[in-house]
């Protein structure tokens, strides 16, 4: 199967639904010519023109809201949010807005939007380029959420959302842009709320998120040289949860990490925690672990930065300690 | 005052129950507040029937419009019933939003009202995204986007005027001035001139007496037009007033608002009498035939009322539901 | 300055260790490449260097259980004088040697009918021993997984607080309770002492002379069988122990007395005792009956004395829980026991 880069895989499947339906537009900062700072969507607007791929001033609740006023209006706008930690900016048009019109109009208005946005830490930015703050979305009824670990996530998951409905986030770890997977050439989609068991094991699960996945799985190989097998699971969407999927892994392992680059505190490994806790309780023979980004403002220093975030050694320790009941 | 051909007789008396019908309805939808039927707050419009109706008689069904936190006026001059209102008011299922928004969020898609908003100038970015649909799928429909002075505090509003004007969308601004943003003066919340701002985008800016009923169709009729040829976007300043409080709940007004300015302008001022005086002077309709209309929509509104009174609440199993779209 | 020497972790993902054998005693002086002890994991058995110079001043694990990795079995010290008191559960000779009771000459050995495999651990709980009841007191901390998986095999958890397993427990360490709940009476072992009659009914007409009332030969029993059980599980003086014992099947007539061991024969009262019986007694010398052997339910460690075949010996019978009681401690016991019975002036003393 052939190999493609997630920038690839994301530039793919925006085309793909471009061409498919003709109300998809996009619009955001640097889009068009410029095709982001990532280049993510390079040579988009060649094939779409300006009327589909629209450059924007630096308006970020402007466009955001523009965009739900054209999904609800026969549009299906996707919007670029160049970094993940500009949600503080549109935060009104997303919660107040976009989430809860289908709501408030008693059904009867839909906003099929999709937001497109990043996260990851590592990349050197500093603490306003280089948060993870899709738990504070995904605390939001109204709204789908999706994290793609890998290309072959980023393609899947973007035309499922594209084809939505709702308004749907998807966050890409933008230090992911150049890795490659093996994404097929022909027409798949990934459906919302369907967890991928990446690797099995018998003897822990990893719970984890986008860049994560690949963590877990570094931790995973560690451990499988000690004979302690570790099963990987990736949601791929938080919002909905396939909850079924990973308790029925720590019903079968009884130890559980659940493993995202969220803040430590009140995030997403706490909510998939406390899911475990609650469904998987009489199986556990471990207390359910979390680990997140370091409860700190990510330095910049390269020194620093990187003793902010979940590490393989790091995963691996704590998988080591669960199994040999010292927890 | 244009000439009075049939036409716009018709257009007139129109105009002029559909201000009465406001007026009425809000009368009403304060004391169902005030005798403790109605949950929440509600805003009320009661003195600027002139805007609403003067702009919304200038649109199509087709064309859309976003509303306000004070949203009534707007949407009955859309088109919206007097039935539905009511029982989205008291939170009934047969309201507009099956009593799921309330006063504060009611929206009519089949007429355009893509909903009121209680975010101050929360609409703006939806109302210029309709544009922006509009313009894209060459539906020719033009978007009106109803807010108060209030919102000229708010940043998203500039930001959807630059956008609009970068890309000439079919948006009309229109900018409902009653003089004070909640418990402010304008005076005290507006720098430098107001219509100065949309100017600034270079959006041409108008100023209009919005009790004036005729005066702003007139205008706005000019401007759709021209929207509709892609000569848009427009921002127009409409001098209003608000004869109730900001809310229904704010009844001790006398220390932001004098007791006199409040009678000078009911007195003098009012849009429905202005109108009234008009077509009977132009002996469009007689007095007495004002009365009749007076009292058959008072007559409806009761009806109305009453049935949002006896009408069921939703099921308790839509509680949640509709969180997301199929 | 003093180093604690841990179990070693000798294996990959190896939880505990057994002691083979010490190779060196308290108060040694050892070098850092000695070999301190021998240890036996799940494949072999493996010498441990000492890892430190100095002295060997605290011995702090039994030969034969199996002690979790990472366990501070040993303290070695630059200071000779650092010796530690040995707990309970220390001691320096680790091979017991058994001697015939004197004044038996047609003694039969200690039988068992359990098969007894060498490996068996002989369990000396660091924590005070209690009777094989199904609970103990205070909160015991498990997963919840192992909560579950005790209660659906029938593991009473605190026997795992008796072996000394380190708590939270967790799933694996239920396999170190051994078999299913005493109560299911189907792991029960067996051991048997003959004595001479004659001795002990010596002394029981004795004491009842001397003293101004009856002294029943249960009481007398009790009290032997008390002391021999206190010394034989290492309980402390100051640790309560409770006796049931009976003459008969009924069980209206069973008395409980507490510390029987320590009480004065003479006056020893059987009050309202409660408690569960650290053993229990059923003395059916003044009955037909040569043997019995409890059912399945009944509390365990369990005691019958009978007629030996032509009436001029007792047999004094052991039923006990080799997980709870170990069979070394059931040999200790049976073997102190004798002495007394044949020697019972000496309890006096």
């Amino acid at each position: 199967m052939r190999e493609i880069t997630l920038a690839q895989a994301v530039n793919e499947a925006i085309a793909e639904e471009m061409r498919r339906d003709q109300n998809v537009l996009l619009l955001g900062e640097d889009v068009a010519e410029a095709g982001t700072p990532f280049k993510v969507l390079s040579g988009l607007v060649d094939e779409f023109g300006t009327d589909r791929i629209i450059d924007t001033p630096i308006s970020e609740p402007g466009f955001t809201g523009l965009a739900v006023g054209a999904a609800m209006t026969g549009s299906r706008p996707i919007v670029d949010l160049m970094f993940g930690d500009f949600l503080t900016l549109v935060m009104d048009q997303i919660v107040n807005q976009a989430a809860k019109t289908h709501y408030m109009s008693g059904g009867k208005l839909n906003v099929p939007m999709v937001l497109r946005t990043n996260m990851g830490a590592t990349r050197r930015s500093a603490a306003q380029h280089s948060q993870s703050l899709h738990a504070w979305l995904c605390h939001i009824p109204g709204l789908k959420i999706a994290m793609p670990s890998s290309a072959y996530e980023a393609k899947g998951l973007m035309k499922t959302a594209i084809r939505d409905n709702n308004p749907v986030v998807i966050f890409e770890d933008k230090l992911m842009y150049q890795e490659k997977a093996p994404v097929p050439e022909e027409e798949f989609l990934i459906p919302f709320g369907e967890a991928n068991i990446k690797r099995a094991g018998r003897d822990i699960s990893f719970v984890a998120t986008s860049s994560m996945v690949q963590v877990a799985e570094g931790a995973a190989e560690i451990l499988a040289g000690e004979g302690i097998e570790a099963e990987i699971i990736d949601p791929r969407t938080l919002v909905p949860l396939d909850e079924d999927t990973i308790i029925a892994s720590v019903r079968k392992t009884s130890r559980a990490i659940v493993i995202d680059e969220g803040h430590q505190s009140f995030g997403v490994t706490a909510e998939i925690a406390a899911r475990i806790s609650e469904k998987a309780f009489y199986d556990l023979d471990a207390p359910v672990q979390r680990m997140g980004a370091m409860d700190v403002p990510i330095p910049f220093s390269p020194a620093l930065e990187d003793l902010t975030v979940p590490t393989p050694d790091g995963v691996a320790e704590r998988a080591r300690a669960a199994v040999k009941g010292t927890l | 005052m244009a000439r009075a051909s049939k036409k716009n007789t018709e257009a007139y008396l129109r105009m002029y129950r559909q201000m009465v019908r406001i007026r009425t309805f809000e009368d009403n939808a304060n004391q169902l507040y005030l005798s403790g039927k109605m949950p929440g707050l509600t805003h009320m419009y009661s003195g600027e029937e002139g805007v609403a109706v003067g702009i919304c008689e200038a649109l199509e069904t087709t064309d859309r419009i976003t509303s306000t936190h004070r949203g009534h006026g707007h949407c009955i001059a859309k088109g919206a019933e007097f039935k539905q209102m009511f029982c989205e008011l008291l939170g009934k299922e047969e309201g507009y939003c099956r009593g799921k928004g309330g006063s504060m969020h009611i929206a009519d898609q089949d007429n355009g009202n893509l909903g009121a908003n209680a975010i101050v100038g929360g609409s703006a970015g939806i109302a210029t995204g309709a544009a922006l649909s509009a313009k894209r799928l060459g539906t020719k429909a033009v978007t009106v986007c109803f807010f108060g002075d209030g919102a000229l505090g708010q940043g998203l509003l500039y930001e959807v005027m630059n956008m609009a004007a970068l890309w000439k969308l079919p948006v009309i601004y229109a900018c409902e001035n009653n003089l004070y943003g909640e418990y402010t003066h304008v005076s005290e919340m507006a720098a430098g001139e107001l219509t100065a701002r949309a100017k600034a985008f270079g959006i041409e800016a108008f100023e209009v007496d919005g009790q004036n009923v005729l005066a702003v169709n007139t205008l706005t009729q000019d401007l759709v037009a021209r929207a509709r040829k892609g000569e848009g976007p427009f921002f127009v300043l409409l001098n209003t007033y608000r004869y109730n409080g900001h809310h229904v709940g704010d009844i001790d007004r006398a220390y932001y608002r004098s007791k006199e300015e409040e009678q000078e302008w009911k007195e003098n001022r009012d849009p429905i009498t202005i109108l009234g005086d008009f077509l009977t002077k132009e002996k469009i309709a007689s007095g007495k035939e004002l009365d009749t209309i007076r009292d058959e929509i008072k007559s409806d509104v009761e009806t109305a009322v009453n049935y949002a009174i006896e009408a069921s609440y939703p099921p308790t199993s839509e509680v949640d539901q509709h969180v997301y779209a199929a | 300055m003093a180093h604690d020497i841990i179990m070693p972790m000798l294996g990959m993902a190896q939880d505990t260790g057994i002691i083979v054998s010490w190779q060196k005693q308290l108060g040694d002086p050892v070098k850092a490449s000695d070999i301190l002890m021998e240890v036996e994991t799940d494949k072999s058995v493996v010498e441990v260097e000492v890892g430190h110079d100095g002295f060997l001043v605290s011995v702090r694990a039994e030969t034969g259980i199996a002690i979790p990795v990472g366990q501070v079995i040993a303290v070695v010290s630059d200071d000779k004088n650092d010796v530690e008191a040995q707990t309970s559960a220390a001691s320096s000779d680790t091979k017991e040697e058994v001697k015939p009771a004197p004044h038996s000459p047609a003694e039969e050995p200690p039988t068992s009918t359990t098969p007894a495999p060498a490996a068996v651990p002989a369990p000396a709980p660091a924590v005070t021993p209690k009777p094989a009841a199904p609970s103990s007191t205070g909160r015991i901390l498990a997963s919840p997984k192992a909560r579950r998986e005790a209660k659906e095999r029938g593991i009473d958890l605190g026997r795992l607080v008796r072996l000394g397993v380190p708590q939270p427990f967790h799933v694996s360490d239920l396999d170190k309770a051994g078999s299913a709940a005493a109560f299911q009476g189907a792991e029960t072992s067996y051991m048997r002492v003959v004595i001479e009659k004659e001795p002990f009914e010596s002394f029981c007409s004795w004491l009842n002379q001397e003293a101004d009332e009856t002294i029943s030969s249960l009481k007398i029993w009790a009290a032997f069988a008390g002391g021999s059980l206190r010394k034989a599980t290492g309980l402390g003086d100051d640790d309560e122990l409770i006796v049931h014992a009976s003459a008969s099947f009924d069980d209206t007539e069973t008395i409980a007395l507490k510390d029987p061991d320590q009480t004065r024969l003479a006056g020893m009262a059987s009050h309202d005792v409660a408690g569960a019986a650290a053993i229990t007694i059923l003395d059916l010398s003044q009955t037909p009956l040569a043997e019995y052997r409890p059912a399945g339910g009944t509390p365990l460690p369990h005691m019958t004395i009978a007629n030996s075949d032509d009436g001029a010996y007792l047999s004094i019978a052991l039923a006990f829980d080799p997980a709870t009681l170990g069979e070394a401690i059931a040999f200790n016991f049976l073997k102190d026991l004798a002495e007394r019975a044949q020697q019972p002036l000496r309890h006096l003393l």
